[in-house]
């Protein structure tokens, strides 16, 4: 159903099938779902991957299934249905037959507060990697040496190797992370929502050591984030999540410039405005949805005030969880200003629109890109 | 429950701020007016002083904190009042709003009585009285159904719901003022449009002040009609709204400006705009301008005199001083790029 990437159900590895196919994914998600335990189905049939060497951005918000993603392609979880894939090959069980993958990822996460252990020096934080995997360089001297050097290429040169994570700041702790991640020279670098905690004068700074990290050792890069205008600065390639499915697919510029699936519309018409000559949420009159159907659709609207409000009872966050009991239907026809009865009693499949832009709508918006 | 006399007097006014924490000196004389009915944006990254400042003007700082200067709120001179005495009137003068709502709400108490509360304790309301006032506030933030909801606890409402039920905590009593610290910064962008609509719609109704704290540009477009922008403590430049946009004068500023202008508009993959640096670290003082380290307008003057905020440019139909800037250096005309401060190599 979702087949916008080559899909064989049961065949050993998802390969290429017809001229022009993207490059090998060196993870790959087909048709993959995963219900966590208490019933919660935190991704519903999602099919993606990303390409060798390349990179995919993951966008939604709370509740769209992309943490899940990075849990499921770091070895943390294991999918309940669907084939998940590392270079062709299916994740392994266990934590020994994960370690020679694992070795593969670096990743940077979100709250840089957390996920560096507060009570090891910088020196054994970053060094970690190396002795987990058994690399060189791993213990003693040499290890001084190869994470100076590391700490350097990070941006923090000169830093005391006996310090601990606590005399840095967020941005520093994110450096710190990023050193760590890089050291055991991955292939892959997973980033979840690696500058939301930070200020924004540090948030470029972090993404351009990300983005040069990533063209200097050609790493392929997944990179998740809530953030529109982020996802469309950092990756060649956009798939835009909701509910636990990924509704868009498509190139950066695209996704930015012309979204054809309403709710990245929607998400577009929720970032604030530019100036404030040219506000829109404040002003009185639409809300973000209301604004969705720019392309001359009338009709009664649901602002996501109204649905989030009539979803009061239901779990906390409503709006945009996965799990709805709406599988046989569009998991944003309730929000949605195009929906019409097909989208409730159907499920619309990823539509292939060319070989780089997919949706899952029955009614997108029109085509503007080359407008 | 406007206090009387307020009339028509701004919903608030600071003179003189400072505000230690021992050794640490997070506001410098900052002075800030908040015009009746209007909202200012106050701007800023971490470690600024932008929640002391806010703090300081609710004056919800612990004693620990070392804090002079003039706070008045709806003209009232508030910061000579001890704690028992500031208690007894603050529900009437202002309303907070936190960042984290879910922090804030009481877990074991279903927050129509939390709202409720607010009518009873402070304008003496029956319980059934305030019950019913509390379902009215809820409305008031657009919350459907609002009999029901009121019977909910915090953790059975989504983060944006949260969110209204303090707002209509903050605004039960139409307080002459309300601080909002970062109140959206927790919440997903569609969440976000909503608060920020409501917002707007609320001030359309409801004449309260709105100090309004964040460090998001866009939500500045969207909500202010004036800027404060903070940095290393100081209130570094002040404007209207407009104005702050089209001609930022202090080079922090422009930068700010700048990181999300191409953040928005700049070509995938490219090294994304930065103000060089980072911003002095609690307690530590370069001397002179603050920014100096990070500015590309930085000249000698810079390195020995911390400037003061001054008028920039009284002209375009501004009243002179409305827009100032602690800058020795201030772009007079509406800036260009080749103004800002430098990309990254």
């Amino acid at each position: 159903m979702t087949a916008h990437l080559p899909s064989q159900a049961g065949a050993p590895a998802a390969g290429p099938e017809r001229a022009g196919s993207p490059p090998p994914a060196v993870i790959a998600f087909d048709r993959v779902s995963k219900r966590y335990r208490g019933g919660r189905l935190a991704l519903d049939d999602v099919t993606l991957g990303l390409p060798d060497g390349g990179s995919l951005g993951l966008v939604g918000e709370s509740g769209s299934g992309k943490t899940t993603c990075v849990r499921l392609a770091l070895g943390l979880d294991r999918p309940t249905s669907g084939r998940l894939t590392f270079n062709g090959a299916a994740y392994p069980a266990g934590r020994g037959g994960l370690r020679p993958l694992r070795r593969q990822i670096g990743f940077v996460l979100q709250d840089p507060y957390d996920s560096l252990d507060p009570r090891m020096t910088i020196r054994d934080v970053v060094a970690e990697p190396l002795r987990i995997h058994r690399l060189p360089g791993g213990r003693g001297r040499a290890a001084d040496r190869v994470v100076a050097g590391q700490l350097a290429a990070v941006g923090l040169p000169g830093a005391d190797l006996r310090s601990y994570p606590s005399r840095y700041s967020g941005g520093g702790r994110q450096r710190i992370a990023i050193a760590r991640a890089l050291i055991g020279s991955p292939s892959v670098l997973i980033c979840d929502e690696p500058t939301s905690s930070l200020d924004v004068s540090v948030q470029s700074q972090i993404v351009n050591l990300l983005l040069d990290a990533r063209r200097e050792r050609h790493l392929s890069m997944l990179f998740v984030t809530h953030d529109l205008d982020l996802i469309g600065r950092v990756v060649d390639t956009v798939a835009v999540m909701y509910g636990g499915r990924v509704v868009e697919t498509g190139p950066a510029e695209l996704i930015r410039r012309s979204p054809r699936h309403p709710y990245t519309r929607a998400l577009h018409d929720a970032v604030p405005a530019d100036h404030p000559r040219g506000r829109r949420l404040a002003s009185r009159g639409a809300g973000p949805l209301e604004t969705a159907g720019a392309g001359g659709d009338a009709g009664a609207v649901p602002p996501a005030s109204q649905d989030e409000a009539a979803g009061y009872a239901a779990e906390p966050g409503g709006a945009g969880q996965a799990g709805a009991a709406a599988h046989e239907s569009c998991i944003f026809a309730s929000r949605c200003p195009r929906a019409q009865d097909r989208c409730r009693d159907e499920r619309p499949p990823m539509i292939e629109e060319d070989a780089l832009r997919s949706y899952a709508c029955f009614f997108p918006l029109p085509d503007g890109a080359h407008g | 429950m406007r206090i009387a006399g307020a009339g028509n007097a701004p919903a608030l006014e600071i003179s003189g701020l400072n505000v230690r924490y021992g050794p640490v000196h997070a506001v410098f004389d900052a002075c800030l007016t908040v015009g009746a009915g209007q909202v200012v944006a106050l701007i800023g990254e971490t470690g600024s002083g932008k929640s002391s400042l806010a703090l300081a003007a609710a004056k919800l700082l612990p004693n620990s904190a070392a804090v002079t200067g003039q706070v008045s709120i709806a003209g009232r001179e508030v910061s000579g009042l001890d704690a028992g005495e500031f208690r007894r009137i603050r529900a009437g003068l202002l309303g907070c709003i936190a960042q984290d709502a879910m922090a804030s709400l009481n877990p074991v108490v279903p927050v129509g009585r939390q709202v409720g509360e607010v009518f009873a304790v402070h304008a003496g309301m029956g319980r059934r009285q305030a019950a019913e006032a509390a379902v009215a506030a809820l409305a008031q933030v657009e919350i459907h159904n609002p009999a029901a909801v009121a019977r909910l606890y915090a953790h059975q409402l989504s983060g944006g719901m949260r969110q209204r039920v303090m707002i209509a905590m903050a605004m039960a009593l139409s307080p002459p003022l309300i601080v909002a610290d970062e109140p959206t910064t927790a919440l997903d962008v569609s969440t976000q449009a909503e608060i920020l609509r409501l917002i707007g719609e609320l001030r359309a109704r409801v004449r309260c002040g709105l100090l309004w704290i964040t460090h998001d540009m866009g939500v500045v477009a969207e909500l202010a009609d004036w800027a404060a922008v903070m940095y290393a403590g100081r209130i570094v430049e002040v404007g209207p709204v407009e104005r702050v946009f089209d001609a930022p004068a202090h080079p922090y500023t422009l930068g700010l400006l700048q990181t999300r202008r191409d953040l928005r508009s700049g070509p995938v993959g490219a090294p994304l705009f930065q103000i060089p640096g980072s911003p002095p670290g609690p307690g530590e003082d370069p001397g002179g301008c603050p920014f100096r380290p990070r500015c590309p307008r930085a000249t000698e003057v810079c390195a020995e005199v911390d400037p003061g905020l001054e008028p920039v440019g009284a002209d375009g139909g501004l009243a002179s001083g409305e827009h100032r800037a602690a800058c020795h250096h201030p772009a007079a005309a509406p800036a260009g790029p080749a103004d800002a401060p430098a990309a990254a190599p």
